[in-house]
């Protein structure tokens, strides 16, 4: 027999309905955590990025280091200013309780509002242009003028000599501010190129900088380097096309880019830099050379090769600067800065400014100096917010961001 | 039918059946008391609609340097943006949201391009 009990099934009923109801509150429990752990995250997000922008904005000209808050006590970020290369790496690292937000970009200064593409120096000799010759800007050479010039049966096509305005340069170039091959991180761990053949490493900028050493090896191939990574070698480098850069500063004496290289890469050299054909130095790379020499000094980059960024070829003596050359072949361009205290052979196109001794024109019967045949110097052409080489001091900089790494 | 007969149900007492439905009903009501106060304590759609309108207006300040202070008002929710300088070259940006239950400010910093002028 069946005992009928309403008050015990009662309880079991009410049983039932707490345990849906408990289940339904941790439920909801663990659901508002994980928004407000979300929303928290959010605000780390927003309080790192205004951070951040307060470091670019007041501290990214100069090495340091620091703290620094913005409107929120609890989130604090520190910061570290550094050089990679030419330009300024600046590490944001905000903590909350156990959330750690780290942010690496390198930053350089804003370009100015002149528009100055070229500068030659004034040695009482007019610049001649000949053929398709284009020069966009402003321009500041010798009082002699610019005069059109007839080479290889080959008059100026253009209508205007100058698509700027003509100012009178000095007898020197402007002078260039101390620049380093900056390497951001003082720590170093060394490791040999012939362990990473076949291999990919990439290096975070928060820990100690690799220097990859490639001593006795002349080709490199076969090998992927991205970031806190210095390729260093005493000797003369080819890299080759199946080798992957991706923002690494290369040191070595002499350094050739084989046949369509992609990457980004700052070149710090001594005695020449080649980019052969097809080749692509991606925005933010540079070629840098300070180096008085008796024998010749370099930069060619030879036709479809394209680099984005800026050249440097600086010394101390006049007497090596007779030996110092930048030759930018006919199909090839740079975006950004030429700076070369020596000669410029220019054939290609560069998009930006070009400051040199002299150019440079070597054909099948002749050299000719201070002509430009076929070249093009646009500086028009250059986006107004083209992050340039940080050439000259100057100490009202805006900086910007170039890239987050 | 036969089953039915053999088995006998013994039945409750009134008071007793009084009880266990007051029980139950006591019972229910919290549970519907409690599940409807964690649906109110709960954000409300609109905080997350307002939530992505701010990262809109913030997306459009840098990009057109909208540095303008503006009430944008929705059906279910209004959105003030309060704009002052922080430093040189950087703006602080607040927007302030409040819907029927909620009301929270987010904080920026936007950077200031420089304009150039075209003759």
């Amino acid at each position: 027999m069946l005992k009928a009990s309403s008050l015990l099934y009662a309880i079991f009923v009410c049983l039932i309905v707490s345990l849906l109801c408990g289940s339904l509150i941790i439920i909801f429990n663990y659901q508002y955590r994980l928004k407000q752990q979300y929303f928290i995250e959010e605000e780390l997000v927003r309080a790192s990025a205004a951070n951040f922008l307060q470091v670019i904005n007041t501290r990214g000209a100069q090495e340091t280091e620091g703290k620094i808050q913005f409107n929120d006590e609890r989130f604090t970020t520190s910061y570290t200013v550094s050089k990679w290369g030419f330009y300024n790496l600046v590490k944001t690292k905000t903590v909350f309780k156990k959330d750690t937000l780290y942010k690496v970009a390198l930053v350089g200064e804003a370009s100015k509002k002149e528009k100055l593409a070229l500068y030659l120096s004034d040695l009482d000799k007019p610049l001649n242009i000949g053929g398709s010759t284009k020069i966009k800007g402003d321009v500041k050479i010798s009082k002699y003028g610019v005069k059109p010039a007839y080479i290889n049966n080959q008059s100026y096509t253009g209508t205007k000599l100058v698509y700027g305005t003509i100012g009178v340069s000095g007898k020197r170039l402007p002078e260039l501010q101390q620049l380093d091959e900056g390497t951001g991180n003082q720590k170093m761990i060394e490791v040999l190129l012939e362990e990473l053949s076949g291999k990919s490493l990439y290096n975070s900028f928060y820990k100690p900088t690799i220097v990859v050493n490639a001593d006795g090896i002349h080709d490199i191939s076969n090998v992927s380097l991205s970031g806190n990574i210095i390729l260093q070698s005493k000797d003369s480098v080819c890299i080759k096309n199946t080798t992957a850069l991706n923002d690494v500063l290369v040191k070595a004496p002499s350094v050739v880019f084989d046949d369509n290289f992609i990457g980004v890469v700052q070149v710090f050299s001594k005695k020449n830099v080649s980019l052969k054909k097809g080749v692509q130095l991606q925005y933010p790379s540079s070629i840098y050379i300070a180096h008085d020499s008796e024998n010749k000094i370099e930069v060619l980059l030879e036709d479809k090769s394209k680099l984005a960024g800026g050249i440097v070829l600086t010394g101390n003596s006049y007497q090596s600067s007779l030996n110092r050359m930048v030759t930018i072949d006919k199909g090839a361009s740079v975006i950004g800065d030429v700076y070369c205290y020596g000669k410029t052979q220019l054939k290609g196109k560069v998009v930006g400014s070009v400051y040199t001794d002299r150019f440079y024109l070597k054909t099948a019967s002749s050299i000719y100096e201070n002509y430009i045949v076929g070249g093009e110097i646009n500086r028009l052409a250059l986006p107004s917010n083209f992050i340039r080489l940080p050439l000259f001091l100057n100490k009202n900089t805006n900086y910007e961001l170039i890239k987050e790494l | 039918m036969s089953l039915l007969r053999n088995c006998k149900l013994q039945a409750s007492s009134l008071i007793e059946s009084v009880m266990a439905i007051a029980i139950i009903s006591i019972c229910i009501s919290i549970a519907t008391l409690v599940y409807v106060k964690l649906l109110q304590s709960d954000y409300e759609i609109a905080y997350y609609k307002a939530k992505q309108k701010i990262a809109l207006l913030h997306l459009e300040t840098i990009e057109d340097q909208l540095f303008e202070n503006e009430t944008y008002g929705f059906e279910s929710y209004t959105i003030t943006k309060l704009v002052k300088e922080y430093s040189p070259g950087v703006n602080q940006v607040d927007f302030e949201l409040q819907t029927k239950t909620k009301k929270e400010t987010q904080h920026f910093l936007v950077k200031v391009r420089s304009i150039e002028k075209t003759k």
